[in-house]
């Protein structure tokens, strides 16, 4: 069921209230039995690979704990690893692996049969594989302990709000507070609440409506070409960052009604000021995990100039490929981790004034964060294409006519009103991009939702009414649109 | 707990009030706002419909109804009353079949004319339905219960819209007079002045048709209850742009022959004899213009007297 759904809407306050009667000795039990039906809502056959992962990682992690020599350690790794990253190979990679190998043995005429398993890919599996994989690392290395009670280790893998698209919670984070004792806080749930609110808003509200003019696009995109094309990739920029980010923010004000935090997942990323810095606040959860599990064991920045640059590229082509089966995932990953290179490249340069352009600090901060959002949404473009050939079509159309900027901006506008965009939408747009503009603009200052709470109770009910009736009159009246990061 | 829950129910209970306070405002103050638009049509076409005791035809779809067929001429040439119940095809075909059964009597015609037969069962657009029944309450009970979430989800931005449209007082206009209610005739046809093409198919994507079982259970039910008041239902051609567009005839044919061997009401018409140059359409590929339409007129007299008197299948020359 999806969070922004009738169904989520009923489901959400009968686990809520019969979680908060029942004794604490069971909640565990309750919240498992609840996150269990939750994922089998989605396809029931599939829950028997998401108990399959929770059993052999809990098996294999008290199999390294207990195992008195490193070889032994390793091999019951190595089996937690291969069935986890073997389960996600053959509903996610499979099919891709078989192209690109049909692919290099065409030019050699070798006769291979074109074997295809058409799976259908079980949703969270990419985020559940994570965490289970992190639980077993982290009891290898002997930074964690490893949970000796099956019910509560399977209830931290399957914990409903963070199931099915994040963040990928550590063990050390999640699983105590599964295990703990709770009492029920006002604040808490009452923050969680107003989270969940701003969530929802920036997915129903501002990416589902995004959406209408980025998949009208998308969908017919040989018809088009110059300003609207730029429009329409600025446009996805923001709408995958408020789709996974509600998302993100409904699973994290969730948890909080069951008096458990989740970790943050996003940070005004669109304020970077810099490619590192971006992945510093977007998708926190993936990126420390790349970084911990893959960055850094491959050598991180210990090592020479070019074996780091190497180890940046690798960890965000791996990315790129985790997000999905396609080149353009993959390309996706490439250029952020070029960029990452020839900016880590360019800081000894600027460091020495090199580039001093002897401008106010504020506007140097100014044109960086313009700089990194316009690299990034060009990276998006290959993220959001069906194929590279897509995405090279939309690059390169997206110049036509740029010499001309009058007739340029012209037909950009009249292509954009082809697509839905007339003067009502765009100032709909206008309304809610600055809306998350100062919400985020605000945040890196201080706690918005709890600068709100702090008011007098007039002016904060008065908030909260007229937030709740402005989201109810902007829901766009197209169907219920899935959330983007699903589909990985 | 209980001050969450409390504060909770009282926080949604004040927003469905203020709901509840206002959809009484809007519903009695300020719609309906477009009563001049091209569905606002149902209102006549339901009220002609209601009055006619006598057997008569129904020609039942979407906009190529409309805008394809000379009901005038349908009456006089098969003597029975004829009502043009073609609407816009965002409204669903269930919608267009729900309504036009309504005053259904012992010896009506009701003939599907559609476009589309491999339909989900669901309106197309919720927005284009709200604009259609507005506060006409009459109209509220041809929605189904399924259809109920997607318009309470379609409700907000109806609402917002036809508020701005009473603020500017703009919920009358309309940009193109094919599409206001006053191009409409008694029968329900629009009878705008179409000479010439103005579109070129060559830009459209037409695809062969298909049948869906959705499609085919719901007409075989509504075969069902036209039997048990005694009419009867049928199946018509709809006109097809015949050009390098197109895709071969054998598809379509195959589709007939699908349609045919699936539904239990008679299909009178022969896909084949509702080609047509592209010349005779006019501002898309569903539309005709006013000769597209005598000519498919013409072909659909030619169908119905055909099957009225179990003839075989004669192709109207539009030569003679």
């Amino acid at each position: 069921m999806l969070f922004n759904s009738y169904q989520f809407a009923i489901f959400l306050p009968i686990v809520f209230i019969v979680y908060w009667i029942i004794p604490d000795k069971i909640r565990w039990l309750f919240l498992l039995l609840a996150s269990y039906y939750f994922y089998m809502s989605w396809n029931i056959k599939y829950v028997f690979l998401i108990l399959f992962t929770t059993i052999i990682s809990y098996l294999c992690a008290l199999l390294i704990f207990n195992s008195k020599n490193h070889e032994m350690k390793k091999v019951w790794l190595s089996v937690a690893l291969v069935s986890s990253l073997g389960l996600l190979f053959v509903f996610k990679y499979f099919d891709f692996f078989c192209e690109i190998i049909n692919e290099m043995v065409k030019p050699f005429t070798i006769p291979i049969s074109s074997f295809t398993a058409n799976l259908v890919l079980p949703v969270g599996i990419s985020f559940y594989t994570f965490q289970t994989i992190s639980y077993v690392i982290d009891v290898y290395r002997d930074n964690e302990v490893p949970e000796y009670h099956f019910g509560k280790y399977a209830t931290f893998i399957s914990f409903f709000p963070q199931l099915v698209a994040g963040p990928i919670e550590r063990t050390s984070d999640l699983l105590p507070q599964i295990k703990a004792k709770h009492y029920f806080d006002y604040n808490k749930a009452t923050y969680g609440m107003k989270q969940i609110s701003w969530g929802v808003f920036k997915k129903v509200v501002i990416a589902d409506t995004l959406a209408l003019f980025v998949d009208s696009m998308y969908g017919d995109f040989l018809h088009y070409n110059g300003m609207v094309l730029f429009i329409v990739a600025v446009l996805f920029s923001i709408q995958i960052y408020c789709d996974f980010s509600g998302y993100s923010d409904i699973a994290i004000g969730t948890a909080k009604l069951f008096g458990i935090d989740l970790m943050t997942n996003f940070s005004s990323p669109y304020f970077s000021k810099s490619i590192k810095d971006f992945w510093s606040r977007w998708h926190i959860s993936l990126s420390t995990w790349f970084r911990d599990y893959v960055y850094i064991p491959l050598g991180g920045n210990r090592c020479s100039k070019t074996k780091n640059a190497l180890n940046l590229f690798i960890t965000f082509v791996l990315s790129g490929l985790w997000h999905g089966a396609n080149k353009t995932f993959i390309v996706w990953g490439a250029i952020h981790g070029l960029g990452q290179i020839i900016e880590k490249n360019l800081l000894p340069l600027q460091k020495n004034n090199k580039f001093d352009m002897k401008l106010p600090s504020r506007i140097m901060k100014g044109i960086r964060i313009i700089v990194v959002f316009v690299f990034v949404s060009f990276a998006w473009i290959f993220f959001r294409a069906d194929s590279l050939w897509d995405a090279r079509y939309i690059i390169t159309s997206m110049f036509v006519g740029i010499i001309h900027p009058v007739t340029y901006v012209r037909d950009g506008l009249h292509m954009a009103v082809e697509i839905g965009l007339n003067s009502f939408e765009l100032s709909k747009m206008a309304l809610y991009i600055s809306l998350l503009f100062f919400f985020d603009f605000f945040s890196m200052r201080m706690d918005v939702i709890q600068t709100i709470s702090n008011q007098k109770k007039v002016v904060r009910w008065g908030i909260y009414i007229s937030f709740i009736l402005f989201v109810l009159t902007m829901i766009p009246s197209g169907g219920n649109k899935n959330f983007i990061y699903f589909q990985f | 707990m209980k001050k969450f829950i409390k504060n909770t129910l009282l926080c949604f209970g004040i927003v469905i009030s203020i709901v509840t306070f206002y959809s009484c405002v809007f519903f009695n103050f300020i719609v309906p706002q477009y009563t001049n638009n091209f569905d606002a049509s149902v209102v006549n076409k339901l009220q002609r419909l209601d009055k006619i005791e006598k057997p008569k035809i129904v020609l039942v779809g979407d906009s190529n109804v409309v805008f394809g067929f000379n009901s005038d001429e349908i009456e006089k040439s098969l003597d029975m009353p004829v009502v043009n119940m073609g609407l816009s095809a965002d409204l669903g075909n269930a919608f267009l079949e729900n309504i036009a059964k309504s005053n259904l009597r012992n010896g009506d015609y009701l003939v599907l004319c559609q476009y589309y037969y491999d339909d989900d069962d669901s309106i197309l657009n919720y927005d284009s339905m709200w604009a259609t029944i507005e506060n006409r309450f009459y109209l509220w009970k041809y929605l189904r219960l399924k259809d109920i979430p997607g318009m309470i989800k379609a409700l907000p931005n109806y609402m917002l819209h036809a508020t701005i449209c009473k603020i500017n007082h703009s919920g009358d206009k309309f940009e193109n007079a094919a599409y206001s209610v006053q191009a409409f005739n008694k029968f329900g046809d629009d009878i705008y002045s179409r000479t010439t093409n103005i579109y070129d198919i060559n830009d459209a994507v037409i695809e062969a048709p298909h049948v869906s079982k959705t499609f085919i259970s719901r007409i075989n039910k509504l075969n069902q209850y036209c039997n048990d008041k005694g009419a009867t239902l049928l199946i018509a051609g709809y006109p097809i742009p015949d050009g390098k567009n197109t895709p071969d005839k054998i598809e379509y044919l195959d589709f007939q022959n699908d349609l045919k061997s699936q539904v239990e009401c008679k299909c009178i018409s022969d896909l084949s004899d509702y080609f047509y140059d592209y010349s005779y359409f006019w501002d898309t590929e569903f539309h005709l213009t006013n000769s597209g339409a005598e000519l498919r007129t013409k072909q659909f007299v030619l169908d119905f007297k055909r099957f009225k008197n179990s003839e075989p299948i004669q192709k109207f020359d539009s030569s003679k």
